[in-house]
């Protein structure tokens, strides 16, 4: 498939998705609130892995063992929005909510880092990588949740999607990992649609449903980029992932007024800190 | 005193054993000699074709190897041989960064390529057939290819060497090695192999 279909395709599938599950979630609004939002949060996670199953990202499940480890964020976005229903039913306290986005966080970033135990990584550091990557995952995950909570609009969610963005670009130039930039796009172009579609679906920019399916696969293909690409490429590289995540959490709790300043402010950042390192040549 | 003779005679059974075990081992120790890959003088290279018009070359630096070499009976010799994928060389920076991401050899998951010979025949006085496993990112296939060896010589300052030449294809897609746009499927690898003992 070359570039330009590959393109539509990461940009198209997921908005049909979202716009299938908006459909589906505008009928049932008035009846169920929690329903709607379940169903948008399953839009964000079908049209992710569609889009990667037409370009090619098809790993079985569970992962084989000739698979890329990374690909576990494939099944990671579906297994979110099952977390992310039964945290919505359950209606447990907030800190225990955390605790168990901070599991699945850290869960997630494992599956992805432990192939490299114990050629690449020791056990500890792996459990380390994990924890901290999970730590991540909460936070973002929380702070999507609790400004879905507070009501929002598009602009609310602009920080998320600059740094997904950001992701894809961090993905391609500073890893030159064209396949884990694919996820990357695939993710943003879910959570564009999605955050587009929820008005009119009567439902929160980023639906609660899907805030830890959204967060576990951001911070998955961050993990997989810190440690599967080649890391001496970029030195910047573990630093700007970090920015990223941080501000699209700090970002998403903005009031909704602040959200354009603080996307520009964290694209702007990111930038400056990653631009100025000159990429690798794409004429290879 | 009663202990001592039959004592001296089970001792000197043993030792008997032991001398006849050991000069009926020692010419079957001696057929098979083993050899190291000395990588200095060895090369692993491949081609693959580039955006279907062109060839494009690269090497792996940085690998391993034993030849167990019985001449008077081929078909008891083994070869292995282990790459680090890490160390792919293609002449540019960036590239072989490429490579070494999971969009190809993912290096940091699957860091080597093995190759461990499961049957070795004689076809001529310098020719073998080779058949054995060849294990990358992290799928293992059967191969089978022609090797041309020479000697074993002996030199002065290098020893006693022996040489091992094969080339053969594999295909990307066998092994999962990144998707076929841009590069062909077919892969030729060349394992060029100076051996000491």
């Amino acid at each position: 498939m070359d570039d330009l279909r590959a393109l539509l395709v990461l940009t198209l599938v997921p908005a049909l998705a979202a716009l299938g599950a908006a459909a589906a979630a505008r009928r049932l609004t008035a009846r169920s609130q929690r329903t709607a939002d379940t169903l948008l949060a399953l839009g964000v996670a079908a049209g992710f892995v569609a889009a990667l199953h037409v370009v090619g990202t098809r790993p079985a499940f569970p992962l084989e063992s000739f698979d890329d480890a990374w690909k576990w964020v494939v099944w990671v976005a579906p297994a979110g929005v099952v977390l992310g229903a039964a945290l919505l039913a359950s209606r447990l306290p907030e800190r225990s909510a955390v605790v168990v986005r901070w599991v699945f966080g850290a869960a997630a970033a494992w599956l992805i880092v432990r192939a490299l135990v114990p050629h690449a990584l020791s056990l500890g550091e792996a459990l380390a990588h994990a924890g901290a990557w999970g730590a991540g995952a909460a936070l973002l995950a929380t702070a999507v949740t609790r400004r879905a909570r507070t009501g929002d609009g598009v602009t609310s969610a602009l920080p998320l999607l600059v740094a997904l963005l950001g992701t894809t670009v961090v993905l391609l130039r500073g890893g030159l990992s064209p396949v884990m930039a694919e996820a990357g796009l695939a993710l943003t172009s879910a959570v564009a649609a999605t955050a587009l579609l929820a008005g009119w679906a009567r439902v929160p920019t980023v639906p609660r449903t899907a805030a830890p399916a959204v967060a576990a696969a951001f911070v998955g293909l961050l993990a997989g980029a810190h440690a599967y690409l080649a890391r001496g490429a970029n030195p910047r590289f573990p630093l700007t992932c970090a920015l990223l995540l941080l501000g699209a959490a700090c970002g998403v709790l903005l009031p909704r007024r602040w959200g354009l300043v603080a996307a520009l402010l964290l694209a702007g950042s990111a930038a400056a800190l990653f631009g100025r390192w000159e990429g690798p040549s794409v004429t290879y | 005193m009663k202990l001592v003779a039959p004592l001296a005679s089970v001792l000197a059974l043993v030792a008997l054993v032991g001398l006849s075990l050991g000069t009926t081992a020692a010419p079957a120790r001696a057929a098979a000699e083993v050899y190291n890959v000395d990588p200095v003088h060895s090369y692993v290279l491949f081609k693959v074709k580039h955006m279907d018009i062109a060839y494009a070359y690269g090497r792996f630096n940085e690998f391993s190897g034993k030849i167990s070499w019985d001449a008077a009976n081929p078909a008891a010799s083994t070869i292995s041989v282990e790459v680090k994928t890490a160390s792919v060389d293609t002449g540019n920076k960036d590239r072989d960064g490429h490579l070494t991401n999971p969009d190809f050899f993912n290096a940091a998951q699957f860091p080597t390529m093995t190759f461990k010979s499961t049957a070795v025949k004689k076809v001529d006085a310098t020719h073998l057939e080779v058949t054995g496993d060849l294990s990358l990112h992290g799928k293992t296939k059967s191969v089978t290819f022609a090797v041309e060896h020479a000697g074993p010589i002996t030199h002065p300052r290098a020893g006693t060497v022996a040489g091992f030449h094969a080339e053969f294809p594999i295909k990307r897609s066998d092994f999962g090695v990144g998707k076929p746009e841009g590069l062909g499927d077919e892969v030729r690898l060349t394992l060029s192999l100076e051996a000491k003992k």
